[in-house]
């Protein structure tokens, strides 16, 4: 092989690898889930998500497996649904209580009073119906219906005291808004005079969205073209006072697409494709860019060559402009489809989460798959992530004439995106129809996995790994919402090899304490304040108070909660769905505790364990800045990542979270001239160590199955001697491929005294079995339920949809605490986990 | 026939199948548009003008009387729902350049019918065979106009 060719070769294979590590990084897709198991066909769903409760979900869908709408609701983040009405999966089909009944073309939307406003195309498609739901999609009491008119595709959005709907009506775009100050019909208000929007005839395919501060903006596209499928434009207008007296401004043009209303594509063939303009504000008022306005939308760069693509421009007028030129949101380098984009924003983070159709792996351009991505705020502009792949099949359209719809679905919001689709892959196996028809799936999309281990090896969440031994108190991830710091403590050892990314063989630390702010609560876990570690166990204070947990854990509140760990470490999982594990381990000649930290499923990017800035190899500093490609020099990378990169990271006396004795400080811990660059690793005041072979180190850490974990290990008790790294590691692994989320619901919420409540508990994997090479792996075992700290009743057994559910119509008038502890079986890889604390209320009157 | 034009043959008939049987399914409309009927071709082929651009639309569902009296009556009858009047053309699949789907009236003194629908009422169409329900419309639609013996269904008139 000539040099050139070994040469691209290598670039091709290190490319592959670090594409992999990325993608696998940066987002984390679950099972499949086939909500629908219909008959017939049910595609073209909106989902939406509670923002007062992040495990609810509602689900609606176009059905033709008879009359209404598949109606489908989660109270577990999407891990197994259920139906309002069991009997036919279906409302707004006649029965009594679930609405007029309806055509089609659903659409959700969810307020942070509780609010889920759902409005779709009545039977006779004439008219636009909204119902409300304020338990979380079980019930339904009728709202309004817009007079009769020649109406389609609604959209319903809710927030800032308002809902808006925006629909097309006899060609042109119109819109109606109405207050809302609270939870229930009585607390919305009479929806003003319908508005037409100026300059919108022949516009359609809209979508709508409310900005933080009540403005109304509304997307539609131009049907100009006889076919359907020339060049179109995206109209823009916007309500800049919302509810207020004005009406709608003029149309202003965001983009133009060769994508046209009816636009034939091989995977769309006869239904055809729009552009399907989607809208998203960052609502996050901490978010460098509050106020954005992001415009998602389908391009097909040389008109009808079927290589179309999902572009995003964005906004920081409300709409007025926009950005040029567009940032390409799909990474497909085959040429082929995608289409039906659908834009989600969380706000609680500003992030921006984007899925669509792609049949990039389909050779014939007809099979698609559904990707998604995320836009992480802090990394504008280059900030669109991988794209990864999240239906486990691939779907085509001609199981029915309908194809794939119109639309796709997608929530988003605290960490977790929720795409909805049509899919006829029977991925899964429980399409009725088998592959004949559509189902609707879902799935839960959440950030990767990062680590920061023994000598601290850290993965980033974007999957760098490098080794940092800095010594001193550093934020190891952040974002808005959340925040994680790690205290490093030098430790002697030999002279160590070279670490494989960075070049450096320097000394090395630990980490020994770390910290973390949990919505309004500060958390720390530390050997002992006074310094003098205490072998028996290391220290948790909340909010500074010494704190020993219970069973089931503290609540922090929002979803915050912290609880035990195994091998005496502690779990701490953020309002934002991050989970982090912490995993002591005890070095007797040393005096001192050493941690693993792990976290999983995180939408944060900023610390040393956060993403690389473009063109850095090394995450970004603390103001977002780059360091650049990585030095030649060995020197220079050493000041670059010991001196200027650990300074940026360090904790200052006002951001630290840690607790300490008196006269103490982040100050006390920092030792700005560690590590040296060269050796003697020589730390005062400590024992020398005694280095083992790398034969006897190998030994001792072959059960560490993962390769780069297994190099950590070796790496670890070869140079310093310890063999407790391997008791930690073996730890931080069955953690990471057992750890388990149990989600509890009770319902009725609120009951009446005397009324049966089920309490279920839904227990789930943390991470994917098939990362652990065990996809099939059951989770198996008991609930414990309890109640006001007392147990409930004996254990239960998981089902095969592993719930189990308790009930119960003896609790009494008032307020009740209620939680759920899983119990792995014995021979079961999954490990024990407590459900967040729910309150129940049982009220003293009749309905 | 030599191999390629077999081929083509084959080809063309699974394509023309393809879009028969699309239209055959049970089937909601799609996405619409909105405009004036400004010519009627036959009793199932309009041309809509939004003001931008004039669509060819064919009626989805429905058989119409291709020749002879009936097929002149249900163009008229076409004529009168919608010929100058606003309608709502809801797609279900495109064929070419002409657009398949659902014609909707959207004027004052008619209000919002479903032509095709009242073709078939009207025994000025018959459903097309295995065709979907249209909601179950269609087929109560056809049962109707057969047992009024309207249209297609009235009893052969003596010669």
């Amino acid at each position: 092989m000539k040099k050139r060719t070994r040469t691209l070769v290598r670039l091709f294979v290190v490319g592959l690898f670090l594409l992999a590590s990325a993608v696998r990084a940066q987002l984390s897709s679950g099972v499949d889930v086939n909500l629908s198991q219909m008959g017939g066909y049910q595609s073209e769903c909106a989902i939406a998500k509670n923002p007062a409760n992040h495990d609810q979900l509602f689900a609606l869908c176009n059905n033709l497996a008879g009359s209404g709408l598949l109606a489908a609701r989660s109270v577990n983040g999407g891990v197994s649904w259920t139906f309002p009405d069991p009997a036919d999966k279906t409302i707004a089909d006649g029965d009594a209580g679930q609405g007029p009944a309806a055509c089609c073309d659903p659409t959700l939307a969810w307020d942070a009073f509780g609010n889920l406003f759902i409005t779709y195309i009545d039977s006779a498609r004439t008219g636009i119906v909204t119902i409300l739901s304020t338990d979380g999609g079980a019930t339904f009491t009728n709202l309004t219906t817009f007079p009769p008119a020649s109406v389609d595709q609604p959209t319903v959005v809710a927030g800032a005291g308002a809902v808006w709907i925006v629909w097309n009506q006899s060609g042109q775009m119109v819109a109606r808004g109405a207050p809302v100050t609270g939870l229930g019909t009585a607390n919305v208000g009479a929806f003003h005079a319908l508005q037409t929007i100026p300059g919108t005839a022949s516009c359609s395919f809209g979508d709508i969205a409310i900005s933080p501060g009540g403005a109304v903006v509304q997307a539609c596209e131009t049907e100009n073209s006889a076919n359907g499928q020339g060049q179109e434009s995206i109209l823009i207008n916007t309500d800049a006072d919302g509810l207020g007296a004005g009406n709608f401004g003029a149309a202003v043009t965001a983009t133009n697409t060769n994508v046209g209303p009816f636009d034939a594509i091989p995977a769309q063939a006869s239904r055809t494709i729009d552009a399907e303009a989607g809208l998203a504000f960052d609502a996050n008022p901490a978010s460098p860019h509050f106020g954005r306005l992001y415009l998602v939308y389908t391009e097909e760069p040389v008109d009808e060559n079927n290589d179309t693509q999902i572009l995003l421009r964005f906004s920081d007028n409300n709409g007025t402009t926009w950005s040029n030129p567009p940032i390409r949101v799909d990474d497909d380098p085959n040429g082929r489809s995608q289409f039906f984009p659908k834009i989600a924003s969380n706000a609680l983070s500003g992030n921006v989460g984007l899925c669509w159709y792609d049949a990039r792996n389909s050779a014939t351009n007809t099979a698609m798959q559904v990707f998604c991505t995320i836009a992480n705020r802090d990394l504008f502009p280059a900030f669109i992530g991988p794209n990864v792949q999240v239906s486990d099949g691939a779907s085509t359209s001609s199981a029915n004439a309908n194809q794939f719809g119109d639309y796709s679905g997608l929530a988003y919001f605290q960490g977790a995106m929720h795409p909805i689709w049509g899919d006829t892959s029977n991925s899964g196996g429980l399409n009725p129809n088998g592959t004949a028809e559509f189902d609707a799936y879902s799935d839960r999309i959440t950030g990767g996995v990062a680590a920061n281990e023994g000598d601290p090896h850290i993965t980033t969440v974007d999957g760098i790994r490098y080794d940092f031994q800095a010594a001193g108190e550093f934020v190891a991830l952040r974002d808005g919402g959340m925040e994680i710091q790690t205290r490093q403590t030098p430790i002697p050892s030999a002279p160590p090899a070279g670490n494989g990314y960075t070049g450096l063989a320097t000394c090395v630390s630990l980490n020994t304490a770390v910290a973390a702010r949990v919505g309004t609560h500060r958390v720390s876990f530390e050997p002992n304040v006074s310094g003098v570690p205490d072998p028996s166990g290391m220290q948790l204070r909340v909010d500074g108070n010494l704190t020993t947990l219970p069973d089931d854990g503290t609540d922090l509140g929002g979803g915050g909660r912290v609880v035990s760990s195994p091998g005496g470490g502690i779990q701490i999982q953020f309002p934002d769905e991050t989970l982090l594990v912490v995993t002591p381990g005890w070095w007797a000649s040393q005096g001192l505790w050493f941690l693993n930290i792990d976290v999983f499923q995180t939408s944060a990017v900023e610390g040393i364990m956060g993403v690389r800035a473009p063109g850095s190899w090394l995450p970004a500093l603390s103001d977002g800045t780059s360091l650049g490609p990585r030095p030649a020099g060995l020197h220079d990378r050493f000041v670059d990542l010991n001196q200027k990169f650990a300074d940026s990271w360090r904790v200052t006396d006002k951001s630290s979270l840690f607790d300490y004795a008196p006269g103490a400080s982040t100050a006390t811990f920092a030792m700005p001239s560690w590590p040296a660059e060269n050796p003697p690793c020589v730390v005062p005041h400590t024992r020398p160590v005694r280095p083992v072979s790398a034969a006897v180190a190998r030994e001792l850490c072959r059960g560490i199955v993962d390769k780069s974990r297994n190099a950590n290990c070796v790496f670890d008790v070869r140079w310093t001697g310890n063999r407790g790294f391997v008791k930690t590691y073996l730890l931080s692994q069955r953690i990471e491929s057992g750890s388990t989320t149990v989600v509890l619901s009770g319902e009725p919420s609120p009951s009446r005294p005397e009324e049966p409540v089920v309490l279920t508990a839904t227990v789930r994997r943390n991470l994917r079995p098939a990362r652990h090479g065990r996809r099939s792996a059951a989770t198996t075992g008991l609930v414990q339920f309890f109640v006001d700290g007392q147990r409930a009743g004996e254990p239960i057994r998981l089902d095969a949809r592993s719930q189990a559910r308790w009930k119960t119509a003896r609790l009494a008038v008032g307020k009740h605490r209620v939680s759920a502890a899983y119990l792995p079986d014995r021979a079961s890889t999954a490990l024990g986990s407590q459900s967040a604390t729910l309150t129940h209320l049982v009220e003293d009157r009749a309905r | 026939m030599n191999d390629s034009r077999k081929k083509a043959g084959f080809l063309g008939c699974v394509l023309g199948c393809s879009i028969w049987a699309a239209m055959l399914t049970p089937s909601f409309a799609g996405d619409s548009f909105w405009g004036k009927v400004t010519e009627v071709r036959s009793a199932d082929n309009v041309v809509l003008d939004n003001g931008k651009a004039r669509f060819e639309v064919r009626l989805v569902g429905v058989i119409v009387p291709r020749e002879g009296r009936l097929a002149g009556e249900a163009k008229d009858f076409v004529s009168r729902l919608v010929l100058g009047k606003n309608a709502r053309v809801r797609m279900e699949s495109k064929s070419k350049d002409t657009m398949i789907g659902e014609l909707i009236t959207d004027d004052p003194e008619i209000g919002f019918k479903d032509v095709g629908l009242e073709l078939v009422r009207n025994g000025m169409a018959r459903k097309a065979p295995e065709y979907s329900d249209k909601y179950g419309d269609l087929a109560r639609a056809e049962r109707e106009a057969r047992e009024a013996r309207r249209g297609v269904w009235a009893p052969a008139q003596p010669r």
